[in-house]
């Protein structure tokens, strides 16, 4: 799967936040970093759908959240659109190491249950 | 300012002494009164010095009136402007002093015969006049001199005063227009609806419009004034991005900040601020507007969690829908199965019967030829007749032998469409035996193969699997009509090739199945087990068998399905079971 075009072309558009990702054995992870704020999410969205679309069902997207220290609402939004993607492929989005005020926005939008921790 | 007009003044020491108190008296009120009614005073006392009949003082003020102070009035009188202009054209030259008579001052019945004029001052277009009329008898000589004195020595003093009256005037204007401003930026940044706020280099706050009270839950801004930015935030370290964000580019726009009320509820807001900067740019201050987002994030958090649910229910719809197809479809091959089964049975018990009985009754039949033969009629032996009975016999004993084969071959598919469909009828877990499925599953599928694969079967001796035999044989069933599907799309003229093996692999049964099909292109098999994916012609295919199929294997029995393919070479479907069954057995 083409993840590293994908990869290049949102690093292109936001080179102060970096992003890698690798997939092994049906299981695709991502690296983001820096803030997913209004502009990035949509990009950052994209990337997670793309990835979802060329994952095989039963995959797992795992999105180690650890170098991520903010976040909108709309980048949360992202995450919950991806989710609804990855349902009807019957792949599952895990959220990694998030920094507590990151995952207190997904808490206080009332979305941090749908995710699995990974 | 005195002494420069009294220097200019050495006429005091001329002939013209009667004008020294009169300059005196006007030196007086212009010094004790600034204001505009000095010149009632001063156009009082010339007439008084002049014995004149009337005096009047004609200028224009710093606010553009156009004015006459006539003695003997308390206040001025206002002209329009071209009355007044018309006035003075007419009876004022360019630097003398001006006859003229009988006249009477506008507004004014009673004409008066003899007056003098003379320009006091001249800036611009605007100048002041005085007019002095008498009735007794024309002016002299003296007098005419005098006021032309009179203005050369009070010229100064009025040009100063016009200016400043002028200059205050307009200062006073924008005095006023300066607090018109100020009052329209003040209602500006306390009408704002949005909160504005100012903070200083060390983001303390120093200003903060009346909406932040509001937004914020405090009942005054000097709750506000004073304390750091960032206690206002959920998360105050947030502010720090935030402040090195402006650093970096002067301004941030449209940052989602989480503010936290005097409640300690949080709100979302929108926040744009720009920095002030010094001349070696470093900040000085720091302006923003923070605005409260928090009814647009509620109604998208609603339209996210709508979308959720809905991807949840129609997850939900598409498996039941699956559920209902897999059991409608094996529920109909079943039926179907089980019914040409029972029917095929009943004629097929009576023909074994039947045939068991004629071949029993062909053996007493030969015994009776052969005792007959030996006992009665032995001169037939070696006769034509005789030879011809014994092959008779043996041709009749070639075809039980045949038909009992056939009756038997029959009695298996039978008991195999019997085994299908049986096994159907329970949802529990069995003890099922993975090569029986699959011979099983290939007389059912027999029919689709038959004319265009010949099938290859390597089936290792394996322990039984604990499973639904039933829900196996359908996927058996997809992957092998899928099988002979893919190999009849190649329209090719020779016979394809199903392989089908099974291994026992550790604690797992592996099944393959593959064809020499076109196989899968590359681009899509990655959605192949995607419910209603199908590249099948429309009516041929559902798109469900696949994921029909995953779901029976990964989901319900723990187990793995995958497909390798080489476009142009074929496509093997490997089935991977648990032999001691799903870890938990599924609701």
């Amino acid at each position: 799967m083409d993840i590293d075009a994908l990869i290049a072309a949102i690093f292109a558009e936001h080179p102060k936040d970096t992003i890698h990702g690798f997939t092994e054995d049906d299981v695709c992870t991502l690296y983001p970093s820096g803030s997913i704020d209004m502009k990035y999410a949509k990009d950052f969205q994209k990337l997670l759908q793309s990835a979802i679309a060329q994952l095989r069902t039963g995959s797992v997207v795992i999105v180690d959240m650890r170098h991520v220290d903010y976040i909108s609402s709309t980048g949360v939004g992202a995450f919950v659109s991806s989710l609804v993607d990855a349902k009807r492929r019957d792949i599952s989005v895990r959220l990694r190491d998030m920094q507590p005020k990151v995952s207190a926005i997904f808490q206080l939008l009332g979305f941090l249950s749908f995710f699995e921790e990974a | 300012m005195v002494d420069s007009l009294l220097s200019r003044s050495q006429w005091l020491n001329s002939s013209n002494r009667t004008l020294a108190p009169l300059l005196m008296e006007l030196f007086r009120i212009y010094a004790e009164d600034e204001t505009e009614r000095a010149n009632i005073s001063a156009v009082n006392a010339i007439r008084e010095s002049f014995a004149a009949d009337a005096a009047a003082v004609f200028y224009i003020n710093g606010k553009k009136e156009f004015h006459i102070c006539l003695a003997g009035l308390d206040f001025p009188i206002t002209l329009d402007g071209p009355r007044w202009q018309s006035t003075i054209e007419a009876h004022t030259a360019e630097d003398e002093v001006t006859r003229f008579g009988p006249w009477s001052m506008p507004g004014i019945e009673n004409p008066i015969a003899f007056w003098i004029s003379a320009r006091l001052y001249r800036i611009g277009n605007e100048g002041g006049y005085i007019f002095l009329g008498k009735n007794g008898g024309p002016w002299l000589e003296l007098q005419s001199s005098a006021l032309v004195e009179l203005k050369r020595v009070m010229a100064p003093l009025f040009m100063i005063r016009h200016e400043r009256g002028i200059a205050e005037h307009s200062r006073n204007e924008a005095e006023k227009r300066l607090a018109a401003s100020e009052s329209r930026l003040r209602a500006l940044f306390d009408g704002m609806r949005d909160m504005v706020y100012t903070v200083d280099a060390n983001d303390m706050i120093t200003g903060v419009s009346v909406s932040a009270c509001s937004l914020l839950g405090y009942a005054s801004k000097h709750d506000l004034v004073g304390r750091p930015y960032r206690s206002l935030l959920a998360t105050p370290a947030d502010r720090l991005l935030f402040l090195d964000k402006i650093r970096e580019d002067g301004f941030s726009d449209d940052y989602e900040v989480l503010l936290k009320k005097a409640d300690g509820e949080s709100i979302f807001c929108l926040e744009t601020a720009h920095a002030r900067k010094n001349d070696s740019g470093g900040i000085i201050e720091i302006q923003g507007i923070v605005k409260d987002i928090s009814d647009r994030i509620r109604n998208e958090r609603e339209l996210w969690k709508m979308n959720l649910e809905l991807a949840d229910s129609n997850l939900k719809l598409q498996k039941t829908q699956q559920l209902m197809v897999q059991h409608e479809k094996m529920a109909s091959i079943g039926q179907l199965a089980a019914g040409v089964a029972h029917e095929i049975n009943n004629p097929l018990g009576f023909l074994i019967s039947n045939n068991t009985t004629l071949e029993k009754n062909a053996r007493k039949l030969q015994d009776a030829w052969a005792q007959m033969r030996s006992l009665e009629a032995p001169t037939m032996v070696g006769t034509e007749a005789s030879s011809r009975i014994e092959q008779l016999f043996s041709q009749a004993f070639e075809i039980f032998s045949e038909s009992k084969d056939g009756f038997e071959r029959i009695q298996k598919i039978v008991s195999n469409l019997k085994n299908f469909s049986r096994i159907d009828q329970s949802q529990s877990l069995v003890d099922f035996d993975v090569n029986a499925g699959i011979e099983s599953t290939l007389v059912v599928a027999w029919n689709e193969i038959k004319y265009v694969a010949e099938v290859h079967k390597k089936l290792d001796t394996l322990p039984l699997v604990r499973c639904n035999g039933s829900e196996i044989n359908q996927v058996f069933l997809n992957i092998m009509v899928n099988a002979a599907q893919a190999i009849a799309d190649q329209k090719k003229s020779a016979k394809g090739i199903v392989d089908i093996r099974t291994a026992q692999q550790g604690k797992n049964v592996v099944i393959a199945i593959g064809d020499d099909g076109p196989g899968i292109p590359e681009a899509i098999q990655n959605k192949i087990f995607d419910p209603f994916f199908t590249t099948k012609a429309p009516g041929k295919g559902t798109g469900l068998g696949l994921s029909i199929s995953y779901d029976i294997i990964v989901n319900k029995h723990g187990g793995a399905l995958w497909a390798e393919s080489s476009p142009g070479v074929g496509t093997t479907f490997f089935i991977s079971l648990p032999i001691a069954g799903p870890a938990s057995q599924p609701e």
